[in-house]
């Protein structure tokens, strides 16, 4: 499904390129407040009540996406966009209508109306089709949506939340689990990750840790002259966010997906660093197994202004195309609220998944950093401060840093892949999607809190 | 496929004599023989990653430059050195 971009533009009244420089498709996207139901999310009746909205102002009847079954042509149904029939993506409760002067002014006049529920009615802009662009053009198409939101004043009421507004929010550690399975969901999920295989680059793991060795399928080093066997602990902890057992002994579960299978992959050395030759062949292993996600919790520091890689671009979008995603650490360079540091390498590529770090009110944490507009993207947000996981030689213990933060995303997508039996760029989009949305800004939460939550 | 983890890592040897870089190439699938040609080029080449069309290896600093020029060749960026993203792990 394509939210934001068709293959061929229409030819009809509206198309253009404003100022910018973007070519649209003639049609416009629309949110109205009224798709929002209880909790945030869209519900059957929230969206009846928007459409019914909708059909009042602009005279258009309403399709919806979730009557679609799959093998039905949804991206046709975009092209039936006309002047009497509008498509209703469910899912976002966002409404696809087409453009032209009776409907652009229609829109006008209900955005300029405080009392109209229209709460943002943006042109269709043309991305790209399926693949790394596309999925870079959805991160930004879903940034800038929740952006004119909060600008909005929407942020009070929601889908949009602050802590106080998420269930059990400001989160601590209690005995059955720890605060950030609390904030990602995990407790609702009756899911565990079965038959989801992530591949953690970095310093390896206690491949003996009662707590991680039901989780490992596979373990392989690519430093010279070291096993696979982590003599660092940043590994042992980041393997157990994402896999740590359903029951551990003396502390609150602490794996997201307690029957993923980990590929553990030792790039780094026990000193606790490497380069990219190690990671890239880490990279192709992952992908040789079949790996539906590659969690890397390591990075390097950039200066404003350094492009991206673009060897590890292309790594990630052919990674991509072969159903593997990339989940990277943003990096931990800045120093809130003086410093804000940009995105590391080689987190800042395009098609690679930035995921930022939060603390237990779900605000940035101090170290974590941000996106800069135009050129790069945090694409996620999740735990990162005080997060209880496993240490070699059998105990566990409590760390911070965008590295606990990216195996809690990644723990997120095994579940995802295992419930919905989906990969590659359709996982990284149900990321997206599933993810909750924050009050901070975009370029340091990106869409929001990774997130279970129905 | 995998050891299981118990074999240590490539060892690809140490510098000697001269001031060499380790540097990451990657190359059009489609194109012949483009190790060879990096060889010629002056690259000790320490990995053939065929998935990914990258080749990593070691060369002179002051021959890093003339491998962008060798037919096939899409990229050529320097080894970077990265580390762990957690705050108060340390080694064992």
């Amino acid at each position: 499904m394509e939210f934001w971009s068709q293959g061929q533009p229409d030819s009809g009244p509206g198309i253009g390129v404003p100022a910018g420089g973007q070519q649209t498709t003639g049609r416009m996207i629309v949110y109205s407040e009224l798709s929002r139901g209880r909790g945030g999310s869209p519900t059957a009746a929230s969206l009846k009540k928007a459409g019914d909205s909708l059909n009042n102002a602009m005279g258009v009847e309403i399709a919806h996406s979730s009557d679609f079954g799959e093998g039905d042509d949804l991206a046709g149904a975009l092209d039936q966009v006309d002047d009497s029939t509008a498509l209703m993506l469910d899912d976002l409760g966002i409404t696809v209508v087409k453009g032209g002067r009776e409907h652009d002014s229609r829109l006008a006049v209900e955005q300029a109306d405080p009392s109209s529920p229209v709460v943002v009615a943006e042109p269709d802009r043309v991305v790209w089709a399926i693949g790394s662009d596309y999925l870079s053009g959805y991160q930004d198409g879903v940034n800038q949506l929740a952006d004119s939101l909060r600008a909005g004043g929407g942020a009070a009421q929601g889908p949009i939340a602050g802590p106080a507004a998420l269930p059990g929010g400001p989160f601590a550690d209690d005995a059955t689990f720890t605060w950030g399975l609390k904030a990602v969901g995990v407790p609702g999920s009756t899911n565990l990750g079965g038959g989801a295989r992530i591949a953690v680059l970095d310093t390896g793991a206690d491949l003996s840790h009662p707590d991680l060795v039901g989780a490992i399928a596979a373990a392989q080093s690519f430093v010279s002259g070291e096993t696979a066997d982590d003599g660092h602990g940043h590994g042992t902890h980041v393997c157990g966010t994402v896999a740590g057992r359903l029951s551990p002994v003396g502390v609150p579960r602490f794996g997201v997906a307690p029957e993923a299978e980990l590929y553990v992959g030792k790039v780094l050395g026990n000193a606790g660093s490497g380069s990219d030759a190690g990671i890239l062949a880490g990279i192709q292993w992952a992908i040789l197994n079949d790996c539906h996600v590659v969690s890397m919790s390591l990075g390097a520091r950039v200066s404003p202004g350094t492009p991206h890689s673009q060897i590890y671009e292309t790594v990630a979008r052919n990674a991509l195309a072969l159903n593997t995603i990339m989940i990277v650490a943003a990096g931990n360079d800045s120093g809130r609220p003086g410093t804000v540091a940009p995105i590391g390498h080689p987190a800042n590529c395009p098609t690679i998944l930035a995921v930022a770090a939060l603390d237990s009110s779900l605000n940035p944490a101090r170290f974590s950093n941000a996106g800069r507009v135009g050129e790069d993207h945090i694409a996620i947000a999740a735990p990162g401060v005080n997060v209880l996981s496993s240490v070699p030689g059998g105990g566990h213990r409590s760390f911070s840093g965008t590295s606990m933060a990216t195996p809690h995303v990644s723990g997120v997508a095994a579940v995802l892949q295992s419930r919905e039996n989906i990969q590659g760029p359709e996982l990284a989009m149900r990321l997206m999607t599933a993810a909750q949305g924050l009050l901070p800004p975009s370029v340091d939460v990106g869409v929001g809190l990774s997130s279970l939550a129905p | 496929m995998t050891d299981f983890g118990q074999n240590p890592g490539p060892d690809f040897g140490q510098d000697l004599n001269q001031d060499y870089v380790r540097v990451n190439v990657m190359f059009d699938r489609s194109a012949a023989n483009v190790a060879e040609s990096l060889g010629h080029a002056g690259l000790l080449i320490e990995q053939e990653l065929d998935l990914l069309a990258i080749i990593t290896g070691r060369i002179p600093s002051d021959r890093m430059a003339a491998l962008s020029s060798v037919d096939g060749v899409l990229a050529v960026e320097p080894d970077r050195g990265v580390e762990t993203l957690g705050q108060g792990l340390g080694p064992q």
